[in-house]
């Protein structure tokens, strides 16, 4: 392997001279995304709810896009322990939300499916053991001309 | 031509590069990001593969995935319409992590290699799961032509496939489908006995030998109807993995007189049995597969790949029934292997370029295919953390090390490229004495930490085999377990009827630390072609001690993966009880090196398997 090659691995995949640095510097400029993605964020919407004279709204989202602001900027380990807590409140809420859509779903979607197969006495799953099938491989057809590109 | 495979999102994450069609470089994620069978997008594997490749901005011609994912998804819906109103958890389990990522692939690789600035704008391959398993045994294998089966858990709907592979093309010709899987009925065994799918079916492998196959018949009566052919149907009523969050439910574990063994529980002589059954089972499965493969194709030569390659007591098993004339086995038959397979199939079927195999060497390079560091990193990296270390020129590199090893020292070796695959090759090991009846509980206990029951592995000279082992074929790749000769056994007194600490540690041979209970081993022959620093070290071993034979074990703790990169290898040898470390051309004894502050309960570091 060429010194070039050498170095380049190492420095793809084990960074150990600058990595303190580099993380540093990642996790800084990450901070900086999010602090400003947030606080316009939160300051369009006090915007948008000042000009419908939603004042009151308005106002506390303004406040709470400054005080993210000012926090990020000042006090940034304060900011990452408050974010990290919003982060874990959004992931709860989010998986609380998933249940309240998705079971719903699952039981008006899948339970009809399900009655349909059964109707039409057809399982997917081939779930007969044993059963009379002389073999239980099954043939392939040739390949399409676009077999390799397609995602099913 | 340079084709990026990648394997991704289920486990054992992965990246391959192939110029034209020779393999570059391959690597798991795990390795990177330190989290065993990482299943995240492999970021980093794809980063090492680039950058060994020197591929640069746009020059990346074409990225194949392991598998069709609309297909995949659609067996996933399709099993949920089978089940409803059952399995409203594993729905709610599946589908998010479908709809966030896992139906989104080409946008995540195109946004992956943008951030990282290679670009891409070339065209994208998504060939089928056992596919890409077949071509990474075909393509990689030294033959012209050969059947190929393929063995695993899922990948779109087929759990089994025979195909056919001549020069660069590679056909599947007949396929067994979800949800009746040699690999997910192994791997109910796995969890059933208190280990973790996915991930500890090596370790029920290498339960078996400490029981009897009580359980066989039942498996064969209740769980499954098996014919000649080697196809099958398991019974669903037994299984959970359609509904539930568990392989079994509980009718099976009725049928098998109590609940699952919890994990970290202990062992008891059921679950020996069980292991021996369903070992037992499952070999007969591959032998009739390997029967009907044979009839089907014609073919003399024969590739495997799929998880259920990587059980070596039935590989050898079917070394030894002379189905076919030649075998071969894909090194990373796994998922990872998948991303070398995508690319391959690619590479050779879908662009057609030419393909020549020499019917003797494979293209796997030894499965050396991961990173290497140069001795020049290696010593800033020991001098800027103050971590004294001999140099060892190249003559006395390998007497040094033999001379560790026969005064009884454990030393942890990281030299040349890193290996590709879940077997370590004397790239990323551990290596110690094979003739020290203590040895195999030293390592267990002190370095590896793990279950006492776990045997180790023997790396033998190529030249040497015969004189240890029932094995007339080279495995290179650690995939075959062959009996140890019967005229280097031993009857140890009380067989089978000590505790199971004490039967594992008996003295069997004249090399105890790598015969198991049964008399057999895993056995990797090491030639020098395509490892000479290894081949030199067994080889200065033998003239010390008449023995060409070593341990060799991977070069990590439980739970860990194995170690990559110098510094991996420096965390793992000093938290543990190694004697010595070797990295490179450098020598490191553990009494040398300064105090290692560490955390306060560091094997939290590692989910155990």
């Amino acid at each position: 392997m060429t010194e070039h090659a050498h170095n380049s691995v190492a420095a793809a995949t084990w960074p150990w001279r600058d990595r303190e640095t580099k993380n540093a510097d990642t996790a800084a400029r990450k901070r900086r995304h999010r602090i400003l993605l947030q606080t316009a964020v939160g300051l369009s919407a006090g915007a948008v709810m000042l000009l419908l004279h939603w004042n009151r709204m308005g106002t506390i989202a303004v406040c709470i896009a400054s005080v993210v602001f000012a926090v990020g900027c000042i006090v940034p380990r304060f900011y990452d322990a408050l974010d990290g807590s919003i982060i874990f409140v959004a992931n709860a809420f989010g998986r609380i939300l998933t249940w309240i859509l998705l079971a719903p779903f699952f039981y008006l979607c899948f339970l009809p499916g399900r009655i349909i197969l059964l109707a039409k006495r057809k399982d997917p799953m081939s779930r007969k053991c044993p059963s009379n099938e002389s073999t239980y491989w099954v043939s392939r057809s040739a390949r399409r001309p676009d077999h390799f590109t397609k995602q099913y | 031509m340079n084709i990026l495979g990648i394997s991704a999102y289920y486990h054992d994450s992965a990246a391959a590069l192939i110029r034209d069609t020779e393999i570059v470089a391959a690597a798991q994620e795990e390795r990177f990001t330190r989290k065993k069978h990482d299943a995240s997008f492999p970021i980093n594997a794809i980063r090492y593969c680039l950058a060994e490749g020197g591929v640069g901005k746009n020059e990346l011609d074409a990225v194949a995935f392991y598998d069709k994912p609309i297909s995949k998804f659609a067996r996933i819906l399709e099993t949920h319409f089978s089940v409803a109103p059952r399995g409203l958890h594993s729905f709610m389990m599946a589908l998010p992590i479908w709809i966030k990522e896992k139906l989104w692939i080409p946008l995540d690789i195109e946004n992956a290699l943008e951030a990282d600035g290679i670009g891409f704008t070339g065209e994208m391959f998504f060939p089928e799961h056992h596919e890409s398993h077949a071509a990474s045994a075909f393509f990689a294998s030294p033959f012209e032509r050969a059947a190929i089966l393929t063995m695993d858990g899922v990948g779109e709907w087929a759990t089994s496939a025979i195909g056919r592979g001549e020069g660069n093309q590679l056909d599947i010709i007949q396929d067994l489908r979800f949800p009746h899987s040699l690999g997910l009925l192994y791997s109910a065994f796995t969890y059933f006995t208190g280990f973790r799918v996915n991930s500890g079916e090596y370790k029920l492998m290498g339960l078996a030998p400490y029981g009897e196959p009580k359980y066989a018949q039942l498996i064969r009566d209740r769980l499954l109807d098996l014919r000649d052919d080697g196809s099958f149907r398991l019974n669903m009523d037994y299984f959970g993995y359609l509904e539930l969050l568990t392989m079994t439910n509980s009718r099976f574990a009725d049928l098998f007189g109590g609940p699952p063994r919890r994990p970290e529980a202990e062992i008891t002589q059921r679950e020996m049995d069980i292991a021996r059954s369903i070992q037992d089972v499952t070999e007969e499965i591959v032998l009739r597969m390997a029967r009907h493969a044979r009839r089907t194709t014609g073919e003399k030569n024969l590739c495997l790949a799929g998880g259920v390659a990587l059980n070596c007591v039935a590989n050898g098993r079917l070394l030894r029934e002379g189905i076919f004339d030649n075998i071969w086995i894909q090194p990373a038959s796994g998922d990872a292997g998948g991303a070398l397979g995508a690319a391959l199939i690619v590479a050779y079927t879908a662009k057609n370029q030419p393909r020549k195999a020499d019917t003797v060497h494979d293209s796997m390079k030894g499965s050396y295919l991961g990173p290497e560091y140069a001795d020049e990193e290696i010593e800033a990296y020991l001098k800027a953390r103050g971590y004294p270390a001999e140099k060892l020129s190249d003559t006395e590199w390998a007497p040094t090390l033999a001379k560790l090893v026969d005064d009884q020292k454990v030393v942890g070796l990281v030299q040349g490229r890193m290996e590709f695959g879940p077997r370590a090759l004397g790239g990323r090991s551990i290596i110690g004495d094979a003739r020290s009846p203590k040895m195999q509980s030293i390592m267990n206990l002190k370095i590896k930490q793990r279950e006492s029951f776990r045997p180790f592995a023997p790396s033998c000279l190529l030249e040497r085999t015969g004189d240890y082992f029932d094995l007339a074929t080279a495995s290179p790749y650690m995939l075959l377990v062959a009996q140890v000769r019967k005229d280097r056994c031993k009857q140890p007194a009380g067989e089978g009827r000590v505790p199971l600490k004490d039967w594992v540690n008996q003295e069997r041979s004249d090399v105890p630390a790598i015969t198991h209970v049964d008399y057999s081993a895993r056995v990797q022959t090491v030639s020098r072609d395509t490892n000479p620093r290894y081949y030199d070290l067994i080889k200065e071993f033998e003239k010390r001690t008449g023995h060409g034979i070593i341990i060799n074990t991977s070069f990590n703790v439980r739970g860990e993966p194995i170690v990559c990169t110098p510094e991996d290898a420096y965390r793992c040898f000093m938290r543990t009880e190694m004697d010595c470390l070797v990295v490179g051309s450098f020598l490191l004894r553990k009494e040398n090196q300064p105090e290692w502050k560490d955390k306060a309960d560091w094997r939290r570091d590692y989910v155990l398997d």
